[in-house]
C-alpha cells in the first residue's frame, strides 16, 4: 500500500514539475515601465511604440522602447504575439525604416534583468520581460 | 540611379568603415548596412534594356553594398549618410542619401540634403533587397534612371480615423546622367517638386504620388536632329518642340498593398510625360501576389509597360519635314510585358535567398532594334540573390 502511495506521490511530483516547467517555458510576458508612468495603454499603443510609429503614449509621455537581444524566445514571442510579425518580417520592416532614415529599431539589451534594471532607473523607457522577473521597481503596463 | 560626383564617396566610406568601434563608445551613432550578392542569366545575347544580364551567368550587375550612419545630435536633430557601392558601377562608392533631419514637431520631420525621390512604393529602399520579397522590383515600372535629388523634404504623419497617413513633400534639383542605357547625357531637373501621400490601416496600405520638374537634357542625337530640321526650314519653336530644353515633365503614380495573414498582394501604376519634347508618354503597372509559408514565400508578378504614339508634333511641321519627325517619334516606341515566378527563402535571421524566373514577351524597342511592333521579341531571364542586413 505504502509502495503504491509512494508511486502515486512520485507521479504527482513529476506532473507538478512538468506543469511548473511548462508554465515557466510559456511564462507570461510583461510590458514594463517606470513606476512614475501612470498612463494606461492598449496593445495597439504599445505596438506603435515598438514599431517606431509613435514616440509617445496617449497622454503625451515620451517613451523609448528597448528590446531583449538575440533571436531569444521572449523576443520572438513578443514580436509574434504583440507586434503580430514573424522575426524575418519584422527585420524587413525595420530595414525599410532604417535605410530611409525614418526610424531606428528598439535597442537590443543583452538580458531581461538588464531591461528590468534600465526601466526601473529611467522614467522614459519601456521594455518587456518574463512576468516572473517583475519586481516592485517597475510598473506592468500590460501582460499577455 | 547613378550619380557622378564620385569623389566624395571615397572619403566617406573610409570614415564609415572605421566607425564601428566608435559606435560602441558613443551610443548616439548607429551604423547599419545592407548588401546583395546577385547573379543572373538571360537566354539571348542581345541586351534588352530592362534586363541587366546577358547570356552568361553574371554576378556584377545586381550586386551591391551599402553602409548607413545616423548620428543623433540631440533635440530632434540627426545627420544621416548612406554610401552605396554597386557592381554595375564597378563598386565605386557613391552617396545615395546625405542629409540633416530635424523634428520640427512631434509628427513632422524636415530634411535637407541629398534625399531619395519617393516615386514608388519601394523607391526609398530600392537597393535594400532584404526589405522586399522579389529579387528586384519590376523594371517595367522601376526604370527611371535617377533616384535621388538634392533639396528639401518635409514628412508629416497624422491620423484620420483608423488610418495612419504620411505626407512626404519634396523640393529641389536633380543633376545626373540621363538615358544611361540608350543615349547617356548629363542633364538637370530644375524646380523639382512633388508629394507622396501614403495611408495605411492594419493590413492595407496605399499611396498616390505626383512630381513635376523642368527638364534640361541636351541629348546629342536630338540636338543634332533639331539643328538639321532648322537648316531645312523648321522654325526655332518647332526645333525646340523636340529638344528637352526646360520642358515640363510630370510623374503620376499610385499603388496599394494588402498583407493579410500570409497573403501579400501588391500593385503599382505610373505615368510619365515630358511635354513639348521628343519623348513619348508611357504607362506602366504591375501586380504581384505572394504567399508566406513560414520561411518560404513563393510569388508571381505580372508587369507591363507601353508608350503611346505621338502624331501631333509631326503634324505641326511642313509636309517636307513631317515624315522625318514622325520617324523620330516612332523610333521611341517601346513596350513589353513580363511574367515572373519566384521564391524568397528566409534561411537566416538577417539574410534571404531569392530565385526568380521571368518570361518577357511582346518586346518592341524600336530605337535599339530589339523587336518591332510587327515582330516582337521574347526573352527568358533568371535571377538569384542573397540579400542581407546588418
Amino acid at each position: 500500500m505504502s509502495y503504491i502511495r509512494k508511486i502515486v506521490k512520485t507521479r504527482v511530483l513529476i506532473v507538478l514539475t512538468l506543469v511548473a516547467m511548462s508554465s515557466s517555458a510559456f511564462a507570461e510576458i510583461a510590458v514594463i515601465v517606470h513606476p512614475s508612468v501612470s498612463q494606461s495603454a492598449t496593445v495597439k499603443d504599445i505596438a506603435k511604440l515598438f514599431l517606431g510609429k509613435s514616440k509617445t503614449l496617449p497622454g503625451g509621455i515620451k517613451l523609448i522602447p528597448i528590446a531583449v537581444e538575440g533571436s531569444g524566445e521572449i523576443t520572438t514571442r513578443f514580436n509574434k504575439d504583440l507586434l503580430r510579425k514573424e522575426d524575418s518580417q519584422l527585420k524587413a520592416y525595420w530595414s525599410r525604416l532604417v535605410f530611409t532614415g525614418k526610424a531606428q529599431p528598439p535597442k537590443d539589451i543583452e538580458s531581461e534583468s538588464k531591461v528590468l534594471e534600465l526601466v526601473a532607473a529611467n522614467p522614459n523607457m519601456i521594455g518587456y520581460i518574463s512576468s516572473d522577473l517583475v519586481s516592485d521597481s517597475v510598473r506592468v503596463l500590460h501582460s499577455f | 540611379m547613378i550619380f557622378n560626383n564620385k569623389g566624395a564617396g571615397y572619403i566617406s566610406i573610409l570614415a564609415l568603415c572605421s566607425a564601428p568601434w566608435f559606435a560602441e563608445a558613443n551610443s548616439d551613432i548607429r551604423i547599419n548596412g545592407f548588401g546583395s550578392i546577385a547573379a543572373g542569366y538571360a537566354n539571348d545575347t542581345t541586351t534588352f534594356r530592362n534586363s541587366d544580364y546577358e547570356s552568361l551567368l553574371e554576378f556584377k550587375p545586381g550586386s551591391r553594398f551599402g553602409l548607413q550612419m545616423t548620428a543623433d545630435l540631440g533635440d530632434g536633430l540627426a545627420a544621416t549618410a548612406q554610401v552605396l557601392a554597386k557592381g554595375e558601377d564597378d563598386f565605386k562608392p557613391e552617396f545615395e542619401w546625405a542629409y540633416l533631419s530635424y523634428d520640427v514637431a512631434e509628427n513632422t520631420t524636415a530634411r535637407a540634403g541629398r534625399l531619395r525621390i519617393p516615386f514608388y512604393k519601394y523607391s526609398d529602399f530600392l537597393d535594400v533587397g532584404y526589405a522586399y520579397t522579389f529579387v528586384t522590383p519590376p523594371k517595367a515600372m522601376y526604370s527611371l534612371e535617377f533616384s535621388s535629388f538634392d533639396g528639401l523634404g518635409l514628412i508629416h504623419r497624422f491620423e484620420l480615423g483608423d488610418y495612419e497617413l504620411s505626407a512626404n513633400v519634396n523640393f529641389g534639383t536633380v543633376d545626373d546622367t540621363f538615358f544611361e542605357s540608350t543615349t547617356p547625357t548629363d542633364g538637370k531637373l530644375e524646380n523639382f517638386a512633388g508629394i507622396n501621400l501614403q495611408m495605411s490601416r492594419d493590413f492595407f496600405s496605399a499611396y498616390v504620388a505626383y512630381f513635376r520638374a523642368e527638364l534640361e537634357i541636351p541629348v546629342a542625337l536630338i540636338e543634332t536632329a533639331a539643328a538639321d530640321l532648322e537648316a531645312f526650314g523648321a522654325t526655332p519653336e518647332q526645333a525646340s518642340s523636340l529638344k528637352i530644353d526646360g520642358d515640363e515633365a510630370t510623374f503620376i503614380g499610385a499603388g496599394f498593398s494588402f498583407d493579410y495573414e500570409d497573403i501579400i498582394v501588391n500593385a503599382e501604376y505610373s505615368q510619365i510625360e515630358v511635354k513639348n519634347a521628343l519623348d513619348l508618354v508611357s504607362d506602366e503597372w504591375y501586380l504581384m501576389a505572394g504567399y508566406r509559408m513560414g520561411l518560404l514565400t513563393p510569388y508571381m508578378i505580372y508587369e507591363t509597360t507601353e508608350n503611346k504614339r505621338n502624331t501631333t508634333t509631326a503634324s505641326t511641321f511642313s509636309p517636307l519635314l513631317a515624315p522625318s519627325v514622325q520617324d523620330a517619334y516612332d523610333s521611341l516606341r517601346f513596350g513589353y510585358d513580363g511574367m515572373t515566378l519566384g521564391v524568397r527563402y528566409d534561411f537566416h535571421h538577417s539574410a534571404a535567398l531569392k530565385v526568380q524566373f521571368t518570361r518577357f514577351d511582346g518586346i518592341y524597342d524600336v530605337s535599339s532594334g530589339y523587336g518591332s511592333l510587327d515582330d516582337k521579341e521574347s526573352l527568358n531571364s533568371f535571377l538569384t540573390s542573397i540579400d542581407f542586413v546588418f
